[in-house]
């Protein structure tokens, strides 16, 4: 079976795009992690502390 | 803590507000050099890969030597940016975007080779359609491709806070779109401790993945030849070998890039001599890692003395290929001279000469021109019209270019010396000139002679159009870094800052290994 997934013609294929697709996955789920993380209480009540947008238009509460 | 009312030094953003006339001139000049190359590779897909010097049996030539140098390259920004982080080294946080940028667009490049290589771009469709895992080449995607995306954001990841300090301190006339393209690249960044902790966490993470990913493409490219039964290629060494030999030339480009971009920016403050002494210092190790494995790959397969291992020994020692050998041997071995002269003690007895700029020129311009004779007696018109260069000729200018350039040599001997980062930066240059020669000299002498006996040896002369797609990748590379240079802080700003508020663990790491403390 293993010799099978070696040598058929296009499961090389979709081992590639596979490892693409668990790439972007993996490393678009660390950059949103960062994204959606939300600033503490006293930041965003001290003074000179302005919203900023987020990525997705919403502003930070 | 919220870092918006930071005060950020402005040099580090001048390069990317003000530009001057030098840098039009330089993308203009980089961006000409690349249009000549996509005219040149429009008339190859035209007229097909006869425009270039392969032909049976040589199938593969400068642009899979290009492909190979492109991808060693890369490795600097894993060295520099991953390794050195992993391992707490402190120096690295100037020069860290620098090479993780270099590692992005050399990926870039290096891919774009295959592209080039192939008469027919479009069937790499196939490797989709048709490919089969057993293959090498189909491991070498797969690796280049989860590289390129790691890399991607291995250096977006860090470059978020910077792009919020850019969103924050832009001035009122900036351009519209500067202001779009840092407030979208900076996703909302707002510094609060969560979202840092976050960063740091993702970063450490990217830096302790990338490290086997790296390792993993650059054994991956050299078992494309390893596991072929062809001589010189067919070798156990080739994996550890190829990745030695790609940090090696990274770091070596780092250097090369470090010295441009603290010159033109005036950074001296950030890229101090004590960063080209420790990267110096990491180059002297890999230059004796790859003396190491190179002596151990010629005398393995000299003192074995197999009939057609042998025949391409021969062709790289004493045949055709001697001399992008034997000059791959000697940039190697003057780049170590250079790196190490700083770090020997001053000779008592005998006085060093002062540097006289017109002898160095003198003796430098006459090496060029005699190596340039050289490499004109052996391209096609003299080859072509059967007239072989006089043997006894050859050796007395190759002893001749020999004499000059230990003369210019000792003309430079003192500045080398007294400047760590003009001798570092010359020894980087010989590096990856010698790396280059390298990934030549493994390609295609063992294309030119075949395992099976029988065969007549195979001719390879690169043609104008593989050496302007050449030119043309190389200035690519470059247009891609100034671009890159004239968008984003080259330096990381917010790692430089960090630096300050890391100072008291640094004191209190030392002290904990200190005895008695």
């Amino acid at each position: 079976m293993f010799a099978r997934l070696l040598t058929e013609p296009g499961l090389g294929g979709l081992i590639v795009l596979a490892a693409l697709v668990l790439c972007l996955s993996f490393y678009g789920s660390l950059i949103l992690w960062i994204a959606r993380a939300r600033p503490t209480e006293e930041a965003t009540q001290a003074e000179g502390w302005e919203p900023h947008y987020e990525h997705t238009g919403r502003v930070h509460p | 803590m919220e870092r918006r009312n930071e005060p950020v030094d402005p040099r580090l953003i001048q390069p990317i507000l003000r530009t001057g006339a030098g840098y039009y001139l330089l993308a203009a000049f980089l961006s000409a050099v690349v249009a000549a190359g996509l005219y040149v590779w429009i008339r190859q897909l035209r007229l097909g890969l006869a425009v270039t010097g392969m032909n049976h049996p040589v199938y593969w030539g400068l642009y899979i030597t290009n492909f190979v140098f492109f991808i060693g390259i890369s490795h600097a920004g894993t060295l520099i940016s991953a390794i050195l982080r992993v391992t707490g080294a402190e120096w690295r946080r100037p020069i860290t975007r620098a090479a993780e940028a270099i590692t992005v667009f050399a990926l870039i490049v290096g891919a774009a080779q295959v592209i080039i290589d192939m008469g027919r771009p479009d069937r790499i469709l196939n490797v989709i359609a048709y490919g089969r895992f057993q293959s090498p080449l189909l491991w070498d995607v797969t690796s280049i491709t989860v590289y390129l995306l790691g890399s991607i954001t291995y250096l977006y990841l860090p470059l978020i806070p910077d792009m919020a300090i850019l969103r924050d301190n832009l001035p009122a006339d900036a351009p519209a779109w500067r202001r779009r393209l840092y407030t979208l690249l900076a996703l909302g960044w707002h510094g609060g401790p969560e979202q840092r902790r976050r960063l740091e966490r993702a970063v450490g993470v990217m830096a302790v993945l990338i490290i086997p990913i790296a390792v993993s493409v650059h054994t991956v490219v050299s078992w494309i030849f390893a596991m072929t039964l062809r001589p010189m290629w067919h070798s156990t060494i080739f994996g550890p070998y190829f990745v030695i030999g790609a940090i090696y030339s990274g770091i070596a480009t780092i250097l090369i890039a470090m010295a441009v971009i603290r010159k033109v920016f005036h950074l001296e403050a950030y890229l101090k001599p004590l960063h080209f002494r420790y990267l110096g210092m990491l180059l002297i190790t890999f230059n004796a890692l790859w003396f190491y494995f190179t002596f151990a790959e010629y005398l393995t397969t000299g003192y074995g003395g197999v009939p057609h291992e042998m025949r391409v020994f021969n062709a790289k020692l004493s045949g055709e290929y001697q001399a992008a050998f034997w000059a791959m041997v000697f940039s190697m071995a003057v780049a170590f001279v250079i790196l190490l002269l700083p770090h020997l003690p001053a000779p008592r007895r005998v006085r060093l000469p002062a540097f006289r700029p017109g002898y160095a020129l003198a003796t430098a311009g006459t090496a060029l021109a005699v190596a340039l004779v050289m490499v004109s007696q052996n391209v096609s018109g003299a080859t072509q019209a059967g007239l072989a260069p006089s043997p006894a000729l050859t050796r007395l200018l190759t002893w001749l270019l020999v004499v000059l350039l230990l003369g210019f040599g000792v003309s430079v001997l003192p500045v080398l010396r007294r400047n760590i980062v003009v001798g570092t930066v010359i020894a980087a240059f010989l590096v990856d000139l010698g790396m280059w020669l390298e990934r030549f000299t493994i390609v295609v002498p063992t294309e030119t002679r075949p395992m099976l006996e029988g065969y007549t040896i195979g001719i390879y002369h690169p043609t104008a159009t593989e050496w302007i797609l050449t030119a043309a990748s190389f200035a690519g590379f470059a247009l891609l870094y100034v671009i890159f240079v004239k968008l984003f802080p080259i330096i990381s700003i917010w790692e430089v800052q960090e630096a300050e508020e890391v100072i008291p663990q640094m004191v209190e790491k030392v002290k904990g290994y200190l005895p008695g403390v």
